[in-house]
């Protein structure tokens, strides 16, 4: 009985050390697989789904999005112009086929959720999120239309039966004083996919 | 010979022109087509005004416009009703065979915005609209029959001073019958507005009222509201209003004078007792309530988003008002029919299109898609500017409070 108790400080700082090695080499191996694996996350794949936040983060911008329904052929984005609308008749971001269709509002006194939309660049990455996660973009091109040439070209734009799930931003541009003159379209391709 | 020749000539020609004449309908078919017009007012007495009517047509390769798009309520002349607001007409007819109009008046500070896009109007102040001025100068307030009413041994009795009661009586109510003149029937408008889509086979449309009711100001400024206009019409929506709340103004208000001013009138007529007192009023109350009873009929007639529709087309008038007749005897110099917001869309039909070699394989039609996407506004307020006021008003007076109870406590010290 006193022997054990002569003997149990050395043994418990021992297992003590034991421990303390193991938990540094899991450690170092958990960094180690996430270095050589950082990509293994991607291969989940995210379902297509509503989206619920737009971020352009060469923007600074982030805006809750909203569905939103066509009158007519007219597209009006929601009546807060803080908020996204996204056109329930297009794609669903994820989706393989169609197009995904998303418009707000430039406000010409400022605070228009898409007011810096005419500054975005081709290259800059757009991201879209959804319940399951986050599919990013990148621009492929940034179009000024007028009111005539943007219906000229509506089946482009708008069209569902091609696109291959790229993601269309629309808002005004061209201030005349009284009204916008023009629709400054974006067009983005999915290059990645974050489950959340 | 010659005479024979001229005459076959001019008949082939009046043939091949009678044949040229009825093809070009037929290359000059209209595709699409809208129109519409902001506001017309028919006067009583002076005829009517408007503000014209902006149409379009699409023949299947160019777009053709008649009247103007960008109204003045300047050029609405001859006319008191209206002086300031914002007029709106616009109208678009599309190749493709759609067509989409807007139409209505806002007060000053309006945003245009141009049709296709839904409503014409956005923002802007009320209107106040001089509707009608009320007329009551030939209200008989002593009538000859006012000492019918009594018995018999009561009209013996004041038969002496008949006359002088029927002057009192005159001068305590001239005063108040005279000032109802002023009296005048308002409404006020906010953006009124209607607008329609049309493709080449439907249309639809409807109209929005923003803050809308119809009142009456009494002379002494009070407002008698008549009916509050609502801001979703349904279809072809019913508002009728009669002026019994005007009616009941006057009345109360000659009640109260000939209760607190009768004994007065009347002290120098010992002659007069309570009792002749009792039955002439009751007659003199009578008589006028019977004069007036035409205001509590209905004497505004509004239909809100009226739709007149048939196959293809459609026109929807966001504000249709009528002064009816009931109250002709006491209505003057007044609106007697104001149309807002009249927008008129369809029908419409794709060209006709020659047939081709080898028509492809009819897919599926595509489907709808945005033509026109609205994504611009002037400007928008969201209350944080009035926020941000109130949580520095409540900074301030929470420092002002600070500095006082410091500056308390420094003198206690």
């Amino acid at each position: 009985m006193a022997d054990t108790s002569v003997d149990s400080p050395p043994r418990l700082a021992a297992a003590a050390s034991s421990l303390w090695t193991a938990l540094v080499v899991l450690a170092v191996a958990m960094v180690l697989a996430g270095l050589l694996w950082p990509s293994g996350s991607a291969a989940v794949e995210v379902p297509p789904g509503a989206p619920q936040r737009l971020e352009l983060p060469g923007l600074n911008t982030k805006a809750k999005v909203v569905p939103i329904r066509l009158k007519g052929e007219v597209l009006d984005p929601p009546r807060n112009p803080r908020e996204i609308g996204w056109w329930v008749g297009s794609a669903k971001p994820g989706s393989a086929q169609g197009q995904t269709v998303v418009t707000g509002h430039t406000v010409h006194t400022g605070g228009g959720s898409l007011n810096k939309l005419d500054h975005i660049e081709k290259g800059q990455e757009v991201d879209i999120v959804t319940k399951d996660g986050t599919f990013q973009h990148q621009v492929d091109s940034v179009e000024v239309l007028s009111r005539k040439e943007l219906a000229e070209q509506a089946q482009r734009i708008f069209g569902q039966d091609h696109g291959d799930g790229r993601l269309v931003i629309i808002t005004c541009t061209d201030w005349n004083g009284s009204g916008y003159d023009s629709n400054i379209v974006v067009l983005a391709h999915r290059f990645n996919e974050l489950p959340s | 010979m010659r005479t024979t020749l001229i005459a076959r000539g001019a008949a082939v020609a009046a043939a091949a022109a009678m044949v040229a004449l009825s093809a070009a309908p037929a290359s000059a078919a209209t595709v699409s087509q809208a129109s519409a017009t902001a506001l017309s007012l028919e006067l009583a007495g002076t005829g009517a005004t408007d503000s014209g009517t902006y149409a379009v047509t699409n023949d299947g390769t160019t777009e053709s416009a008649e009247g103007t798009n960008e109204p003045l309520i300047t050029a609405l002349g001859g006319q008191d009703a209206i002086q300031v607001g914002t007029l709106a007409q616009d109208a678009v007819a599309k190749r493709n065979a759609t067509s989409a109009a807007c139409s209505g008046i806002a007060g000053d500070g309006a945003t245009l915005v141009a049709a296709g896009s839904g409503d014409c109007l956005s923002g802007g102040d009320n209107i106040s609209l001089d509707a009608a001025s009320l007329d009551f100068s030939n209200l008989e307030v002593i009538r000859s029959d006012l000492f019918q009413g009594a018995d018999s041994q009561l009209q013996e009795l004041g038969k002496p001073v008949q006359d002088q009661i029927t002057s009192a009586l005159a001068q305590l109510l001239a005063p108040l019958v005279d000032g109802l003149d002023g009296a005048g029937i308002y409404v006020d408008l906010g953006a009124v507005q209607s607008s329609c889509t049309a493709d080449d086979d439907t249309a639809s449309g409807d109209s929005t009222i923003a803050e809308s009711s119809a009142y009456v100001v009494m002379p002494g400024g009070d407002r008698v509201t008549l009916v509050d206009l609502p801001v979703e019409p349904a279809v072809n929506q019913k508002v009728v209003t009669d002026l019994s709340g005007v009616v009941d103004a006057i009345m109360a208000g000659l009640r109260t004078q000939l209760t607190q001013g009768l004994d007065g009138a009347l002290a120098d007529l010992t002659q007069v007792t309570d009792a002749i007192q009792k039955q002439v009023l009751a007659t003199l109350l009578t008589s006028l309530e019977e004069q007036l009873a035409p205001l509590e009929d209905n004497v505004l007639d509004i239909t809100l988003n009226a739709q007149d529709t048939s196959p293809g087309a459609i026109t929807v008038t966001a504000l249709d008002a009528k002064v009816l007749p009931a109250a002709e005897a006491f209505v003057g110099g007044s609106l007697a029919h104001l149309t807002i917001g009249t927008s008129s869309c369809g029908p419409n039909s794709p060209v006709t299109k020659t047939v081709v070699n080898n028509p492809p394989k009819a897919d599926n039609p595509p489907a709808s898609v945005p033509t026109v996407v609205t994504a611009g506004m002037e400007s928008y307020d969201d209350g944080s500017a009035g926020r941000i006021a109130l949580v520095t008003l409540l900074l301030l007076a929470a420092a002002g409070a600070g500095v006082a109870t410091y500056v308390r406590m420094l003198r206690r010290g």
